[in-house]
């Protein structure tokens, strides 16, 4: 179960598909959490709006970060994929932050 | 050459039924038309891409006439152009929107109809199969799926040719807001063919690299892969993760045409004199560069290195050396696949963007320039001491190395914000960019065609014909591209339908005018005219020679003409459905020559290492 | 009848992977740089935005959680259908795919009923900003501090979709009458919050006759309309990347779903030749639904409620 070719074994054993139904159900109910802890933040009316966006934005990165991990076995990935991932998100974060920085760059 | 014919393949008796070679036949419209086999979709990529190139060409031809000669008839064509074109080409003459378009298209064709598909769609999917002893790409349906999705984009971009108004005219870039509220609904026929083409190529990035790393045959390791194939696996890596952004961007402008939102139209617009009161604004025009060059820069690797793989095959071949350097090569290649994702900005220097920005990217601009070094003194430093084979391929390889320095070397003042403020679309720009795919990229597809046109066909180019046309057009790109950078020096847009005329220091308009065009500078364009219409001459040897060698060439009489050591050559000729007759089994690294001073000067990656 | 492909249904042990896994890892890379480059595009445009006037709280949040779940459920059964074909129990996943296809259908009809919402509610901009003092029913138009309306938000008696001020002029009308939503999105969110309590308290103490006032309609000449516009892309930079997330955001769903249908009938052949390549057809699609889900776990906070 903890090898990491776990979803590669043709047949699992009865016990080992347990396990991993009790991991998804898990997973579920952190989303089911998630969702409605994002949505009662909304009502509460923070302060300032970067309170607002930085508690969204970490209840939306632990959700996304459950569906990776369990859902799409992320936390048993090959390393081909860990490595594409991880060049992924360098690219993406360079796009993001230039994009942003390129607004508060312009002179005047 | 004959003499290069020796005995070293096992599968002559293949020749004559290629491809029918132990499997059931399929049908002609499954083997030829819509078939999964890697080769068959390699050739449809390059016929077709071919063909595009070719349109290409005529286009820019038109365009040299006009900016020689503006405003009067074109020769010979004027009545045909008229006659398709209509108003925009009334009495044969090119419109200044007629201009326009086919500059937008020229560049549009030749990029991703053109060279892209064929050092990508062509070259790649045809060889790297070959190459790591795969029996096909991992997934030939989607490979498929590929070509056609590609000839869709391709069919859309030429019958937006015929619509009213005629084809996108904002340039290859499409910068917003000219692009969004340009009249022609050529822009909108644009954006859809791109989102076909950018899905072409996406499935086919998907698809080498799947091959690449499932399906290489056993003892290919990844440092015995031919540099050809690393090129290609780079390559497809930044058309995966470069294009998208681009696709995005395709969208959001499509939806500013369609849906009159305001992704790239900024507050207050003044359009004709009208303020654009009914749009509402608050859009970037800057966001698009981004997003453009975010794929346009990793675009022009895309571009450069998989000729730099076709380049290595055919020198390593010709120089019956090991390259020098393999691993630098391979290391090299991977370091500008890393940095080309975060040097697009640099294209940008002139939008008001802010100085801390360009900074970061003028120093990332100057750090990819050492791996394109490194890349190509390995190159040059594999030639040193060898006994070369100089075939009409290797002529257009070697050509290659000299143009793609000047063609890099040009680059760097234009990789300097300060520096490039002068120089920025001006043609200096053309030439640079032009030296680099030109004679850079087009000519190692040439030396590609050349080289593996026997494994292909089973037979040979003529090489008389084959140095009758790499000699006029190594003469002909230097005369039309280098007389561009002194255009450019002297301040001419690369954007004028009118070749300078407007800002002539002889035009009495502009008289006492400083920076006015003089008459040399304007001169250099029926210069570079006769050069272009000298390469367009240089070309028909190699057309005739193509299509004569398919069926009247010299047939070759093994399946390893050149004595290669990589692995297509060990195929039946031209290799059959499934490709290996065998399965392969590698032992040794790409490039095993040199081993001895007799004819079988080497051994071929399937060949056992010799027990002491 | 092709060439038989290695590593279609077994993995290759040097990579551990088998083909179909790492295409789709790949195509999810590059769905990762596609929808980081719109939402890279957002946060450029809602960064370049004028100070206040992002649009926000025009979208209707319980629906939008609602939907939140019904995706998060899909996910569930599709994790669980797989389980069950890894046990074998082909029936058992069959059962757990007819929820998730049910789920994909929701979703979507939820979405296309929000669409049309939006599509015939409309925001019209004053040529003459209207003062609240002669206008009660606007009062939760007024920014904080001031007393004057610059534009109007709310239903147009008798609108069709998407009008435009130009369709209005075509058409000959002189005037249009609509009712204003409770509040304009320029007053902000915890302002909102505020006044409704006030509100909610000044109602308990008055009498329910004055109820009707708030929602009376209000008559604008078209002369006096400098902009009208239905909350659609054209509406602003905020609904046109509404629109396009959420548009190519449904797209997905609706490529997803279709793929495991073709899966459940016309492919489930595979199942009793190839039983292993089917299992991996469905992780493959699987993972790409679950990209699909993560997508919108993203989506929803930053278009709904931020």
């Amino acid at each position: 179960m903890t090898k990491c070719t776990m979803t590669n074994e043709t047949h699992l054993s009865a016990d080992s598909l347990r396990a991993i139904t009790q991991r998804f159900l898990a997973v579920f109910a952190v989303l089911m959490i998630g969702t409605v802890a994002t949505v009662a933040m909304y009502y509460v009316h923070f302060e300032h709006t970067w309170q607002t966006v930085s508690v969204a934005l970490l209840i939306a990165a632990i959700k996304a970060a459950c569906v990776a991990a369990i859902f799409m076995h992320l936390s048993h990935a090959e390393r081909s994929i860990s490595l594409l991932l991880f060049f992924t998100a360098i690219f993406f974060a360079a796009m993001l932050g230039f994009l942003v920085y390129s607004i508060y760059s312009i002179p005047g | 050459m004959s003499q290069n014919d020796l005995p070293h393949g096992h599968h002559e008796h293949h020749h004559g039924d290629g491809a029918a070679g132990g499997h059931h036949d399929l049908g002609f419209i499954r083997k030829y038309i819509f078939s999964t086999d890697h080769k068959v979709i390699g050739i449809q990529y390059a016929i077709t891409s071919l063909v595009f190139l070719f349109i290409g060409f005529l286009l820019v031809l038109l365009m040299r006439w006009q900016l020689d000669h503006p405003g009067t008839p074109v020769p010979v064509v004027g009545g045909l152009l008229e006659a398709l074109l209509g108003e925009a080409a009334s009495e044969g003459k090119i419109s200044a929107d007629l201009y326009n378009s086919f500059g937008a298209m020229h560049g549009t064709i030749m990029i991703f109809l053109g060279v892209v598909p064929l050092v990508f769609g062509a070259f790649a999917n045809y060889l790297v199969p070959l190459q790591i002893g795969a029996v096909d790409m991992a997934f030939p349906k989607w490979n498929m799926l590929s070509y056609y999705s590609y000839l869709i984009g391709g069919v859309i971009m030429l019958v937006s040719f015929f619509i009213p108004g005629g084809a996108a005219q904002a340039g290859w870039t499409s910068y917003p807001p000219l692009a969004t509220i340009i009249p022609t609904d050529g822009q909108t026929y644009w954006l859809i063919a791109m989102v076909f083409l950018i899905t072409s190529s996406l499935l086919g990035a998907i698809n080498i690299i799947t091959t690449v790393i499932q399906l290489r045959a056993p003892g290919m390791t990844w440092m015995r892969m031919p540099f050809f194939v690393w090129s290609q696996f780079v390559t497809a890596f930044l058309l995966l993760l470069a294009f998208p952004p681009l696709e995005a961007a395709a969208v959001m402008q499509l939806m500013d045409r369609l849906a009159g939102s305001s992704f790239y139209m900024p507050a207050g617009l003044v359009l004709s004199g009208q303020p654009a009161s009914q749009l509402s604004g608050g859009g970037s025009p800057l966001l698009w560069q981004h997003l453009f060059w975010f794929l346009g820069h990793p675009e022009v690797y895309v571009l450069i290195l998989p000729a730099m793989g076709i380049v290595s095959e055919v020198i390593a071949n010709n120089t019956r050396k090991p390259l020098w350097g393999y691993r630098a090569l391979v290391f090299s290649a991977l370091t500008i696949g890393f940095l080309s994702m975060i040097v697009w900005a640099h294209h940008m220097y002139v939008t008001g963007m802010g100085v801390g920005i360009s900074m970061f990217f003028q120093t990332t601009t100057t750090i990819i320039s050492i791996p394109s070094v490194i890349i190509l003194t390995c190159l040059l430093l594999s030639l040193w001491g060898a006994s070369i084979r100089f075939t009409v391929p290797m002529l257009f390889a070697i050509a290659f190395l000299p143009m793609f320095g000047i063609g890099g070397l040009t680059g760097m003042p234009l990789a300097f914000g300060s520096s490039d403020l002068m120089l920025h679309d001006s043609y200096y720009v053309i030439g640079h960019f032009h030296y680099v795919v030109a004679p850079g990229t087009i000519f190692a597809i040439f030396a590609g065609v050349y080289y593996w046109f026997p494994k292909v066909t089973g037979r040979r180019m003529n090489d008389r014909l084959g140095h009758l046309h790499f000699w006029p057009s190594l003469l002909c790109m230097n005369l039309i591209f280098f007389p561009m950078m002194i255009q450019g020096f002297a301040g001419m847009s690369r954007r004028m339908s009118d070749g300078g005329a407007t800002y002539a220091a002889s035009n009495p308009a502009n008289e006492g005018v400083i920076g006015a065009l003089s008459d040399t500078v304007i001169g250099l364009n029926s210069f570079i005219m006769l050069a272009a219409l000298g390469l367009a001459l240089a070309q028909v040897p190699f057309i005739f020679n193509f299509f004569y060698s398919i069926w009247r060439g010299s047939p070759v009489l093994n399946d390893n003409p050149w004595q290669a050591t990589t692995l297509e050559w060990q195929t039946p000729t031209p290799p059959p459905h499934g490709n290996f007759v065998e399965p392969m089994v590698v032992y040794r690294g790409p490039y095993d020559y040199s081993l001895r001073t007799d004819e079988l000067d080497f051994e071929t990656q399937n060949q056992p290492l010799e027990v002491a | 009848m092709d060439i038989p492909i290695p590593y279609t249904s077994t993995v290759r042990p040097d990579t551990g992977l088998y083909n179909g896994k790492l295409g789709m890892w790949l195509f999810l890379a590059s769905e990762i740089m596609l929808f980081g480059a719109l939402f890279s595009s957002y946060v450029l445009l809602r960064a370049g935005a004028d100070e206040g006037t992002w649009p926000h709280g025009l979208l209707n949040i319980p629906i939008g959680a609602f939907n939140t779940l019904v995706l998060i459920t899909s996910s569930l059964t599709v994790a669980m259908s797989w389980v069950a074909l890894k046990a074998s129990n082909f029936q058992r996943y069959r059962r757990f795919q007819f929820v998730t296809l049910a789920c994909a259908a929701a979703f979507l009809g939820i979405k296309a009923w929000e669409y049309s919402e939006k599509f015939s509610h409309y925001e019209v901009w004053l040529a003459t900003p209207l003062d609240v003092a002669a206008h009660p029913e606007l009062a939760g138009h007024a920014v904080d501090g001031q007393t004057e309306v610059y534009s109007v938000i709310g239903h147009i008696e008798g609108a069709g979709r998407g009008w435009t001020l130009n369709s209005l002029q075509e058409s000959n009308i002189d005037s249009i009458q609509i009712h204003p939503d409770q509040f304009h999105y320029r007053v902000g969110a915890r302002e909102q919050g505020k006044r409704s309590k006030a509100e909610k308290a000044a109602q308990k103490s008055k009498s329910a006759a004055d109820h009707g006032d708030a929602h009376s309609a209000l008559t604008i000449p078209v002369s006096e309309i400098k902009r009208m516009s239905a909350l659609v892309p054209a509406h602003s930079t905020y609904f046109a990347t509404y629109f396009t997330l959420t548009g190519l955001h449904g797209l997905h769903v609706l490529g997803g779903a279709i793929a495991f249908a073709w899966i459940l009938w016309p492919g489930a052949k595979l199942w009793n030749s190839d039983p292993e390549r089917y299992t991996n057809a469905v992780e493959a699609t699987g993972l790409f639904w679950h990209f699909v889900d993560l997508v919108w776990i993203f989506l929803f906070p930053v278009l709904y409620l931020l």
